[in-house]
């Protein structure tokens, strides 16, 4: 696991980074402590992370436009900042987790709990997802995406209006972000349960999810059973 | 114009006071009209009075020629003149004559002597001056019907030739003309007292509130009116011989000169016009001129007047064209000071007792603007002081330095002391000065050494202030050097570990220059940058709130580093 630390402070980046090797063992983590944002874009260019902890001025709109270009990368973003009103935001935009400084170990360690998945539930989630598309960063707001599917390490995101993106992140590592109307409904998909209109059986045990704009994708036989639970409840309420 | 005030409020209240000013000159003026004034043209009006001048006034010097007009020069004159008496209406009230005059005379009425005011003569030496108020009953064997005739023998050795104007012989009735000089008194002591009041009060506006040479300069030329107003009523108090009267009248003279001056200096200084010397000046060349050059006192005076108030008329036409404010009232107190030149005798107090009154609501209105100005000072530099104090509480600095404090803790709790001491003396230093619009030099020093011992703990490079030629007596706002330095550890990269600021102090004659550079490398800076921005508004708005518009700052890279420099201006 390699985890970028960026933090301008001499002191609290190393004890961040004393803390992170604390709590995730030495030997199972590869921890890099840069001091500027502008060396961390270099080095994220040549090495591919999992981690990101950046500290950031939130302070003023510079601060988000590197998280915004942040967030769209294949890693996720734990964000350490002063700025503890701004954590919402920055949670709308597809943080990880924000931790507020200053913090105790405490906090860093249920941070990084929820980076190996172990507790996802989270009381933000993201409104946007953030993608590089020619060439430039936009934001797509989480209610118009239709549903996500996976191609390796990536994920293409089809809207609504039949748009595609192309989105750094894979699956696995989207769904610790995106609310929970989104549910994975196959090794391949997540789906937008709020879009969705009923479950088509085929012939063979195979089983479809039909969108309201009568978009199809297919549902894991092992998923099946809870996916319906989930829309039959969803339309019960 | 003031704000919630608008325009048309102010013509109506300009309007309304002009209506009741031109009403009170009115009723004034055409209060002191109707008797018979036997010299003046008021002769004239007389024709509903029971006494009717009818015959040309004629002067005969003794010993020479037959002169026109009233005796300027001194000698001893005949005097006579025919008026036409109607029916008496109101049987059992006695007629009178009185007398205002430069001189000695007997009174003659039909050839019957009825009244002497000292003692006539011929020659300089025997002559004994009269009061220079007197009042003569007509015996009522001779107030009949029909034509009279008024001779006088006058004698005016001390007159200097200034009685011309002063003089005049009324007839009516006795009674009507003991309470006329009643009225006059009455109405020059309200005069006297509205210019003595507006003297006190705008003095002790300059004394206690606003040192401003305005209100000193409407304090004095309301002095100056009172003074000409005492002058002139002094003689219904007391009556004096005619020769403290000469004295009197070149005094007044004086006095109505200065008062001209008073006036241009105060609408110079009300309306701030460039080049007030020399506007000044050129209005005091003309009027010493004329002092100089020409013999009649009283054409002295009216030149002199008529220069001063021309002159100002230009200057408050001048704030007029720049819509200053209160340029509007002025031209009317001017415009209104034109009664002046009115001949009625009175009519000099009435036309600068306008003026008065339209500068006091000028003034007042003024005032007003002034207090509002005041509150918003005051709401500024509270603004500021909670932007001092914010900056210093926001997230970033204190936020990042608790966090430094903790990781301190854990490494090494020597320095963590260390931490906590620069920090409380840092904020020590802010809560003492933060109120304050200006703050000793030694203090600002204190405070910047204290943030770059907290920076160099935290950020672990060797931040130093290195200080030359400061003057410790010096004063200047709170927290702009902190700023400043502020700044340049955000903005500069250390070198080796190591950032050097220096502050250096310069005083030449007309300006203060202090310039603080930040070492290590600049990097590029974004114009707008939200916090160097707010960092360098701040002290914007402190320099602008101690020294006015008498400040520059500006900045650049340069060979040491970040350089910033601010010039005061005396």
């Amino acid at each position: 696991m390699k985890i970028l630390i960026v933090e301008d402070e001499p002191r609290i980046r190393r004890f961040i980074e004393n803390q992170v090797k604390e709590l995730l063992g030495e030997q199972q983590v590869q921890v890099v402590a840069l001091e500027k944002l502008l060396q961390a874009q270099e080095y994220i260019h040549s090495h591919p992370i999992d981690l990101l902890l950046l500290d950031l001025n939130l302070n003023g709109q510079d601060g988000f436009d590197l998280l915004k270009e942040m967030v769209a990368g294949s890693f996720h973003t734990i964000v350490i900042s002063a700025y503890k009103d701004r954590a919402i935001e920055a949670f709308e935009y597809g943080v990880l987790d924000f931790i507020a400084k200053p913090f105790t170990q405490d906090r860093l360690a249920k941070a990084l709990d929820r980076f190996s998945g172990q507790k996802s539930q989270q009381d933000y989630r993201a409104k946007y997802l953030s993608v590089k598309a020619y060439g430039r960063l936009q934001m797509l707001p989480m209610e118009e995406v239709l549903y996500i599917q996976g191609a390796n390490n990536y994920s293409e995101v089809y809207l609504e209006n039949k748009r595609k993106f192309l989105h750094d992140k894979s699956l696995e590592n989207l769904l610790l972000i995106l609310p929970g109307n989104f549910e994975r409904v196959h090794k391949s998909y997540i789906v937008n349960m709020n879009k969705a209109a009923e479950i088509q059986t085929k012939p063979g045990s195979r089983y479809f999810l039909v969108f309201q704009n009568k978009e199809v994708v297919p549902i894991g036989r092992t998923r099946f059973k809870e996916i319906k639970q989930k829309l039959l409840s969803d339309k019960g309420t | 114009m003031i704000k919630g005030n608008p325009l048309w409020k102010s013509y109506l209240s300009v309007g309304v006071i002009s209506l009741l000013l031109s009403g009170i000159a009115y009723v004034i003026l055409s209060t002191f009209e109707g008797e018979v004034d036997i010299f003046g043209e008021q002769a004239a009006w007389g024709s509903n009075y029971r006494y009717q001048a009818t015959g040309t006034k004629e002067y005969e010097k003794i010993g020479t020629d037959w002169k026109q007009g009233i005796p300027g020069d001194p000698g001893m004159y005949w005097f006579r003149c025919d008026v036409h008496l109607g029916p008496n209406l109101e049987a059992s009230a006695p007629s009178g004559l009185f007398a205002q005059m430069g001189g000695a005379f007997e009174l003659y009425w039909d050839g019957v002597l009825i009244g002497k005011n000292g003692q006539v003569s011929d020659v300089a030496a025997a002559e004994v001056p009269g009061n220079i108020h007197s009042l003569f009953f007509i015996p009522s064997a001779l107030d009949e019907e029909g034509s009279h005739t008024v001779t006088l023998l006058i004698s005016n050795f001390m007159a200097e030739g200034l009685w011309e104007d002063e003089v005049a012989i009324v007839a009516g009735s006795y009674l009507k003309w003991s309470k006329t000089l009643l009225i006059i008194t009455t109405f020059l002591n309200m005069l006297s007292g509205i210019f003595l009041v507006t003297a006190i009060y705008y003095f002790f506006i300059y004394f206690i509130s606003y040192r401003e040479s305005t209100y000193l300069l409407f304090g004095l030329l309301c002095v100056s009116l009172f003074s000409l107003t005492v002058f002139e009523f002094v003689k219904y108090f007391y009556n004096y011989s005619y020769l403290w009267g000469t004295l009197i009248i070149k005094i007044k003279a004086v006095n109505v000169t200065v008062i001209g001056g008073l006036l241009l200096l105060y609408i110079l200084f009300r309306f701030k016009v460039p080049n007030k010397g020399w506007v000044f000046a050129i209005g005091l060349g003309l009027v010493l001129g004329y002092w100089v050059g020409m013999d009649e006192l009283s054409e002295m005076v009216v030149y002199s007047l008529v220069t001063w108030l021309v002159l100002s008329l230009g200057v408050v036409g001048y704030g007029m064209y720049h819509r200053m404010a209160g340029s509007m009232e002025s031209t009317l107190g001017l415009l209104a000071c034109g009664l002046v030149f009115h001949p009625h005798e009175h009519s000099i107090y009435l036309g600068f007792g306008f003026f008065v009154i339209y500068h006091l609501y000028s003034m007042s209105r003024q005032l007003k603007r002034r207090n509002r100005e005041h509150r918003e000072s005051q709401l500024k530099s509270s603004r500021l002081e909670v932007e001092l104090l914010k900056r210093n509480i926001q997230p970033h600095f204190l936020m990042n330095t608790l966090t430094t404090l903790m990781a301190m803790i854990v490494e090494s709790p020597k320095l963590a002391v260390t931490m906590i001491q620069a920090l409380a003396e840092e904020f020590h230093v802010l809560s003492e000065i933060s109120g304050k619009e200006l703050i000793p030099i030694r203090q600002e020093i204190t405070l910047c050494e204290s943030l770059l011992k907290v920076m160099s703990l935290r950020k672990e490079v060797e931040y130093t202030l290195n200080t030359q030629s400061i003057d410790f007596t010096e004063k200047v706002p709170p927290a702009i050097f902190h700023t400043l330095i502020e700044n340049g550890i955000v903005h500069n990269e250390p070198i080796s570990g190591k950032l050097d600021f220096y502050l250096s102090f310069e005083k030449k004659a007309s300006l203060k220059k202090y310039t603080l550079i930040a070492g290590g490398t600049p990097e590029p800076r974004v114009n707008g940058s939200t916090e160097e921005g707010t960092g360098l508004r701040y002290i914007k708005a402190r320099l602008e709130e101690s020294y006015a518009q008498h400040w520059q700052l500006s900045n650049g890279e340069e060979a040491l580093g970040w350089k910033t420099e601010i010039t005061l201006y005396h």
